[in-house]
């Protein structure tokens, strides 16, 4: 897989989207995570990709599937680098859905994208992962984000089962 | 001068942008300092890369302004090697920078920056966003922003790039020609389209805010002026030009200060430091740093659209043309310090790109074969400079005799804003926070609307999941008491 190109087939039911900068330290949690599901999921089922960009572009990559699981580093500061934190759309915290930059926040794009009478998936879930330093240059990721990466995997794959993404039987090349 | 006040480095902030307000006993503003996280450790990072490979990095720094970085550093590395691109190679450049400054201005006006005119500075904010200005405009305008960002990546993609983030352009020239009829119609198509969507957001431009004298009266109105110099890169004839060119700098009174090729930036510009900011402030160093001060004699530059407008002599595509004349007319003549003029210049250049970029469709030689030469002089050092859509942004590399980097530098475009920011800021929050008169959300806004028109970019911050840079305002009394803050959706 690589960035931001699609994996597979036109429309599978579940859209995986990495989220983060593959350069800034732990801020490459939720692509890495990303990409290791892309090793194991079906991609009749399952289409995983990677993006830099929310906002806007994030409505182009989940739009037609019936769900969505979108992953990404944050700093909430309220649990030790590595929690992982799984999120609806209306409980993301607000502290992190602020006016500012070069982007409209999620819940603004969703509504965008219903005005504009898209398909968005029924049920989208956030996993977001806490971190301590996303901002220095650099590929390496602090030992607990790093640590929390299969843990987040085994999450999801839960979850996909759970709700009949996929097969209970899926193997798994990552899982450990 | 206002007394300065000194922040305790516990205060600096960490994670996300901060406006500080600092009030007197009669509840007026006394101070105001905006500040965000700053990128660290690129140098580090680069050193010891093959200078090659630098396109294809630098393009990740950001997910709002890739091909900037992309451009910039290609430019860079062709300096390193000391070649001179073929028209093709050159031309294919410029009109791929010229369709992303198309979407990028799209994306500003639409969804940032135009709700505040559109919807007005003081709507609920429930509705002062993108769905309220396509509530306004209509479902199908809507359906042309999405457009217009979508072609505007599939032209990154046809030139051989990867979409959103394209890595296809390489010290020497591009990976890929438009070479195949059916792209090169594509493209035209695309190019065509641009033209006629940026005409008709000028439209919107005069139909709504221009013909709203309020907005008019707003725009020029004392909390958001600033006299600045203006930067911006031109072309031979001092049009203005995004991917190429000479840096001309203007000052407050519209005459040139300096005109220098990209090589020779450093003689230009400096940076200070300010103990308070992990960001930089650059200065022309002709002026020196007088302090976060404006006016003739202070060293404090923008780089921004309305810069851009005022640094060059007109623009380069006959529309665009027009629209600058009926810019300036409309606005009192050149310069113009109007901070939130900044919005209506961004659409101006919107134009221009779209028209620039049509042009470059339309050139007999972007079809060619010459899309790249390979590089053989032995590698030294270069820099190359383009107008990223938040700024003149500056890439500079020195490399050994193998072309491994041994030092960079970066100076980006919201950095070089960053004094004029923090001032535009402090001046509408003493403009519109008045004592005695409890600071509404509306109040608040317009503060962060004289942030909002230098569409300020911080890298890293923007591509959370939230998808928006996290702000908040914090309100001080006397005692640097935390008397209120804003944490606004």
């Amino acid at each position: 897989m690589s960035e931001t190109e699609r994996t597979s087939t036109p429309h599978p039911t579940v859209v995986i989207v990495g989220l983060g900068n593959p350069i800034l330290s732990d801020d490459a949690v939720g692509i890495l995570v990303a990409r290791e599901l892309a090793t194991g999921l079906p991609p009749e089922r399952v289409e995983v990709v990677e993006s830099m960009r929310g906002g806007l572009d994030l409505v182009d990559l989940i739009t037609g599937h019936e769900s969505a699981h979108l992953i990404d580093a944050i700093q909430t500061k309220q649990a030790p680098p590595g929690h992982i934190w799984r999120f609806g759309v209306s409980d993301l915290p607000p502290a992190l859905t602020l006016a500012g930059s070069h982007e409209v926040d999620l819940p603004t794009a969703l509504r965008f994208a219903e005005q504009m009478g898209y398909e968005i998936p029924s049920r989208i879930v956030i996993w977001a992962i806490e971190v301590s330093d996303p901002y220095t240059v650099s590929e390496q990721l602090s030992d607990s984000v790093r640590e929390a990466i299969p843990r987040c995997v085994e999450r999801i794959l839960a979850e996909l089962r759970e709700d009949g993404s996929i097969e209970v039987s899926t193997q798994f090349p990552g899982s450990r | 001068m206002t007394k300065r006040v000194t922040i305790d480095p516990i205060t600096r902030l960490e994670g996300h942008g901060k406006i500080e307000i600092f009030l007197d006993d009669e509840g007026a503003v006394e101070e105001c300092f905006f500040q965000v996280p700053e990128l660290r450790g690129f140098e580090k990072f680069a050193e010891g890369r093959p200078v090659e490979e630098m396109p294809r990095i630098t393009s990740r720094i950001c997910g709002v302004c890739p091909e900037a970085h992309l451009a910039a550093s290609a430019k860079a590395g062709d300096a390193v090697y000391h070649v001179e691109l073929p028209p093709t190679a050159r031309k294919l450049r410029e009109l791929q920078y010229s369709a992303f400054m198309l979407g990028d201005h799209t994306t500003h006006f639409y969804a940032l920056g135009g709700p505040d005119f559109v919807m007005g500075p003081d709507a609920d904010p429930a509705v002062r966003n993108i769905i309220g200005v396509i509530q306004k405009v209509g479902v199908e305008i809507g359906k042309e922003v999405i457009r217009t960002r979508i072609e505007c990546h599939e032209v990154a993609k046809i030139l051989g790039g990867k979409p959103v983030i394209p890595v296809n352009m390489l010290p020497g020239g591009m990976s890929k020609g438009l070479t195949k009829k059916e792209d090169h119609e594509r493209v035209l198509e695309i190019a065509r389209r641009g033209v006629e969507f940026a005409k008709f957001t000028l439209k919107i431009v005069d139909d709504i805010v221009l013909a709203n004298k309020g907005y008019v009266d707003l725009i020029l109105s004392d909390p958001y002026a600033l006299r600045c110099h203006n930067m911006g890169l031109v072309d031979e004839n001092n049009h203005t030009n995004f991917y190429d060119g000479k840096v001309r700098v203007t000052d407050t009174e519209g005459k040139e200060i300096i005109k220098y090729e990209p090589k020779d930036y450093l003689n230009a510009v400096e940076e200070h430091v300010e103990p308070w900011s992990y960001l930089k402030f650059p200065y022309i160093k002709q002026k020196g740093w007088k302090g976060l001060v404006d006016g003739q004699d202070s060293g404090v530059y923008r780089a921004t659209p309305l810069s851009r407008l005022n640094a060059a002599d007109g623009m380069a595509t006959p529309l665009a043309q027009e629209q600058y004349e009926r810019f300036y007319d409309t606005l009192g003549g050149k310069p113009v310090n109007a901070t939130l003029a900044t919005h209506w210049a961004r659409v101006v250049e919107l134009l221009y790109a779209a028209e620039r970029f049509l042009e470059l469709v339309q050139d007999p030689d972007i079809t060619g074969p010459d899309y790249r030469i390979i590089p053989k002089a032995k590698p030294t050092e270069g820099v190359g400079i383009v107008e990223a859509p938040r700024g003149t942004l500056t890439h500079h590399y020195i490399t050994d005799e193998n072309g491994i980097i041994q030092k960079a530098n970066l100076i980006v475009g919201t950095t070089n804003n960053n004094a004029a920011i923090c001032m535009s800021v402090k001046k509408a929050a003493q403009g519109v926070i008045k004592p005695g008169v409890e600071p509404t959300e509306a109040i608040l806004n317009m503060v962060e609307m004289a942030f909002r028109a230098y569409d300020p970019c911080y890298a890293c911050a923007t591509h959370s999941l939230p998808g928006q840079m996290p702000l908040t305002v914090d309100i001080y009394d006397r005692d640097r008491r935390l008397v209120r803050s804003f944490s606004r959706r």
